[in-house]
Parts: C-alpha cells; sequence; structure tokens
C-alpha cells in the first residue's frame, strides 16, 4: 500500500508542480504567497517576527494555496473524465485517497517551511545591526508542526468535500464553509473566551501549550476526516455519481 | 495463462432503481478473439463492461473474469486486465511517457521492464517521437492510440474497449481495427469490444453478442447471427442487427 500512496502522490506533485511541462504555471503562485508569507508579514512584524506567537497562525498563510488542490483532487477527476479509468486500476481506495492527501500537504507545507528561511532573510536585512537574529526554537518548532497538521486538516476537508462533489465548482463552495470557520478562528475564539469570561485564565497559560492543544485538536479532526473519507470512498458511487 | 473461458456470466443482472439495465446475461467468451458486444445506445454495454471490471456489483447472477468472480476478486480481475473505456482517462497535462510511467508502477511494474515496455507500445503506435509533448495537444486518434497503449502496458491477457473508433476518421479507425486483429491473433489477446458500428464488428469480431434494453438476444459468429434471421440469404449483418432489436421490443 506505501509504494501505491508514494505511486499517487508522484504523480499528483506532478501536476502540481508542471501543470504546463514546466515551472511557470505553479512558480507565479509560489511567488506571490511567499513573497506575502515570506517578505511582507515578517517585514510588517520585524523582529518580533522571531519572537511573536502570532507569528504561527501568520506562517499557516501559504496553506491557503492548496485550497485549490483539494477541491480538485475527485472533483476535478471527474470533470477531466480521468477518475473511472484510475478506478478501473488495481488501486485501492485507500492508496489513492491517502496518496492525494499527501501530495498536496507536502507541497502546502513545503510552501510554510520555504518561507521560513525567506523571512529570516528579509528581517535580518531590513533590521541590520542587531547580529543575525534566529526564531526562537519553540516558535520554530511550532510553526513547522503546526504547519503541517493545519496542512493535514485542510487538505483532508478539502479531499472529503471533493469526493462528493460532482464538479471543481460545487466542492469550491462547499469548502467556503469550512474553511470561513477555521480561518475566522483567531477572531471567534477570544470573543468567546471574553463571553465565557475565561480570557484572563487563558492568557495566563504558556502559549506553547496552547499550540499543543490547537495541534492536538487539529490531530483529532483530522483523524475524524479522513475516517469518514476512507468509508465514504466507494468504486460504485464515484463511478455513477 | 490462458483459461478456458475468458469471461462467463450466469444470469448476471443489475437494477438501477427500478431500471433493469441488464437483464440474466448469460454469457461465454473464449479467450485470444475479438469479442463484440454490440446494442444501440441505453441497452446495457456500459453497464455490463462495469460490471466484468468489479467497479459496480451485480444485483444478481455471477460473472467470472479470468477465473476470478468480479464481485468477490474485483481486484484480481483489474490486475489482469486492461481497460480503454467510454473517455480515454489520460492526464492531459502530463506527456505521453508520464501517463504511461503512471500507470505502469500502478502495476507495479520493475522500472527497467516499464521503460522498455513504454517504449515498445509508443513506437508501435508511432508515438515515440512525441512521447515528452502534453496530450492534451493530441489529435483524438492519437489520444484513443494512447489509451490502449495504457491499456496494454502490463500484458493484461483482457482489454475491455468501449466504443473504441467512436469519434475517429475513417483512415485512424482503420488503422486502430488492423491492431485490435493483430492483438487478438498475434498476442493472444481477448478484446471485449462495445460498439454500435456493426460492419466494423462484422469485419472485426471473430463472435458476437447482441444486447438490447439489457437483454441478450443474440450470440455467435457474425454470419451465424446473421443466419438466425429468417430473412433472405442476402440479409446483411445490419439487417439482422435491426431485425432482433426491432423483434425484442415491447409490442
Amino acid at each position: 500500500m506505501l509504494t501505491d500512496i508514494a505511486t499517487v502522490a508522484r504523480k499528483e506533485l506532478t501536476e502540481i508542480l508542471f501543470p504546463d511541462g514546466g515551472l511557470r504555471g505553479s512558480a507565479r503562485n509560489v511567488i506571490v504567497l511567499l513573497g506575502i508569507a515570506g517578505v511582507w508579514f515578517p517585514l510588517q512584524a520585524g523582529t518580533a517576527w522571531f519572537t511573536s506567537w502570532t507569528t504561527v497562525g501568520s506562517a499557516c498563510f501559504p496553506l491557503l494555496l492548496v485550497l485549490n488542490y483539494t477541491i480538485d483532487a475527485f472533483a476535478g477527476e471527474r470533470e477531466r473524465h480521468t477518475l473511472e479509468t484510475l478506478l478501473a486500476s488495481r488501486l485501492d481506495g485507500r492508496s489513492i485517497l491517502l496518496g492525494k492527501t499527501l501530495a498536496i500537504v507536502l507541497y502546502g507545507w513545503g510552501l510554510v517551511v520555504s518561507a521560513l528561511p525567506i523571512g529570516l532573510v528579509a528581517v535580518n536585512i531590513a533590521d541590520r545591526g542587531r547580529g543575525f537574529l534566529l526564531f526562537r526554537p519553540a516558535i520554530a518548532v511550532s510553526i513547522l508542526v503546526l504547519g503541517l497538521l493545519v496542512a493535514l486538516l485542510l487538505c483532508t476537508i478539502g479531499v472529503l468535500v471533493s469526493l462528493a462533489a460532482p464538479t471543481v465548482r460545487i466542492a469550491g463552495q462547499r469548502m467556503l464553509v469550512p474553511v470561513f470557520a477555521i480561518f475566522s478562528l483567531p477572531f471567534s475564539v477570544p470573543y468567546v473566551l471574553r463571553k465565557l469570561r475565561w480570557e484572563y485564565a487563558v492568557a495566563r497559560l504558556d502559549p506553547a501549550l496552547i499550540v499543543a492543544l490547537i495541534a492536538a485538536g487539529c490531530l483529532v479532526l483530522t483523524s475524524i476526516v479522513l475516517t469518514i473519507g476512507l468509508r465514504r470512498f466507494d468504486r460504485e458511487r464515484l463511478v455513477l455519481a | 495463462m490462458m483459461h478456458s473461458t475468458a469471461i462467463h456470466t450466469e444470469k448476471l443482472t443489475r437494477d438501477f432503481g427500478t431500471l433493469r439495465a441488464l437483464d440474466r446475461l448469460t454469457l461465454e467468451v473464449p479467450p485470444g478473439i475479438v469479442f463484440g458486444f454490440l446494442g444501440p445506445n441505453g441497452s446495457g454495454k456500459t453497464t455490463t463492461i462495469r460490471l466484468l471490471l468489479g467497479l459496480i456489483t451485480p444485483t444478481s447472477g455471477t460473472a467470472r473474469v479470468l477465473g476470478f468472480d468480479v464481485a468477490r476478486e474485483p481486484e484480481a480481475v483489474r490486475l489482469r486486465t486492461g481497460a480503454l473505456l467510454e473517455h480515454t482517462g489520460l492526464y492531459e497535462r502530463l506527456s505521453a511517457e508520464q501517463n504511461l510511467e503512471y500507470y505502469g508502477r500502478i502495476a507495479l511494474m520493475s522500472d527497467g521492464g516499464r521503460k522498455a515496455r513504454i517504449r515498445e507500445l509508443l513506437e508501435r503506435a508511432d508515438l515515440w517521437d512525441r512521447r515528452d509533448e502534453a496530450v492534451g495537444r493530441w489529435s483524438r486518434g492519437m489520444k484513443q492510440k494512447l489509451a490502449v497503449a495504457r491499456a496494454l502496458l502490463h500484458h493484461p491477457s483482457l482489454i475491455f474497449l468501449d466504443e473504441p473508433t467512436a469519434g475517429l476518421d475513417p483512415v485512424a479507425a482503420s488503422a486502430f481495427r488492423q491492431d485490435l486483429v493483430r492483438l487478438a491473433q498475434h498476442d493472444g489477446v481477448t478484446v471485449f469490444l462495445t460498439t454500435h458500428n456493426l460492419a466494423e464488428a462484422e469485419k472485426l469480431c471473430g463472435q458476437v453478442a447482441v444486447v438490447h434494453q439489457g437483454r441478450l438476444l443474440a450470440v455467435g459468429r457474425p454470419d451465424d447471427v446473421r443466419r438466425q434471421v429468417e430473412r433472405a440469404p442476402t440479409a446483411t449483418f445490419e439487417d439482422a442487427f435491426l431485425h432482433l432489436v426491432q423483434q425484442s421490443a415491447p409490442a
């Protein structure tokens, strides 16, 4: 099964990275996103980029780009009439589902990781004279771990939505709700905490603990969504949809 | 390994709600021939291929493909068969070689074996020089040839072709038919072909089955099917086909 997952992931990554046979097609989007996440955001934050816990959230911004690919995972194959031929191969459903998810997760997480050294260089150039500054280790680890887990969560949700949607457009519309819910959390959670009068208690918590709780939440949600996706992968339903 | 029958179905039935798409199909397809599965639109041809590939399950009845039960061992069936379905199924942003590489890896071919087989098939189809081009730019005929190459990549002993010459110009269709004959006669591959091009079926197929509204109307060699119709000896295969279909229509 691992070989099959790798086979599917490899092909998906080839299509993501080289959509027109070369890098030009994907490079434009990547450059814009890395410019925002790796240069613009860090320069706005200045040296606080390396020490503030809000960097952990901002660093996940490149994951927005993966949404396109998640909703395309199955709905796109359906529209391009390649899905039935793929289902007529020996691959089992888990390999197809996990392979597609893995490819998009690697791409998204790759963007998050790539933005880090760019931001490191950008801020150090802008704020010369203090020596070469680095990320606080806890911040760097949090970005890497949370970036991976948020990518995993977004991708599993997107692929599940794509599995059930007849077209990419409908998958995109259906994906708006979970995406909006996730990206509104930084605004809605403080509001809820204020209403429950828990804001002071939470503010006293170690930020690393908060990140760990968020990471655990992502893992639990991902497991649930993945389980649903694997159960819903039904060859007959996909062929006849 | 040559099985005594490539395909054996026993009262194979498939319903979609109240619609009976396939009605107690009992059929035997011998190995090493081009077998034509003929019928008008909506007669159950695509449903039959999907059942035989294990993509959908029968409502009742059984089918064995290369000795494997399609309901209980669909993966074994798909491992040993190739398919060109209604659409070519090619990834148009990938090159010809990348498309075949993907399916070669899916079929768990060794690196060396896969590359040699890809070269052999692309050269045979006159596509080797264009192997690095994105398939989306190709003509329909070229895509069909590549899709057949993909279906043959892992040396299957049986391939399913769903209306493979639809949309091809006469020259491309003729060349395609010659390739199919060579496949069956020289390579021993069983070809299960659906078509409603009767002239093509008569020229190409060693045996044919005629279906209409999910029911099998006749099976045998094209000449035998033609003679089943009690008409003048000059009745053509098309006459016989139309007669069978019209006779089976509800009053």
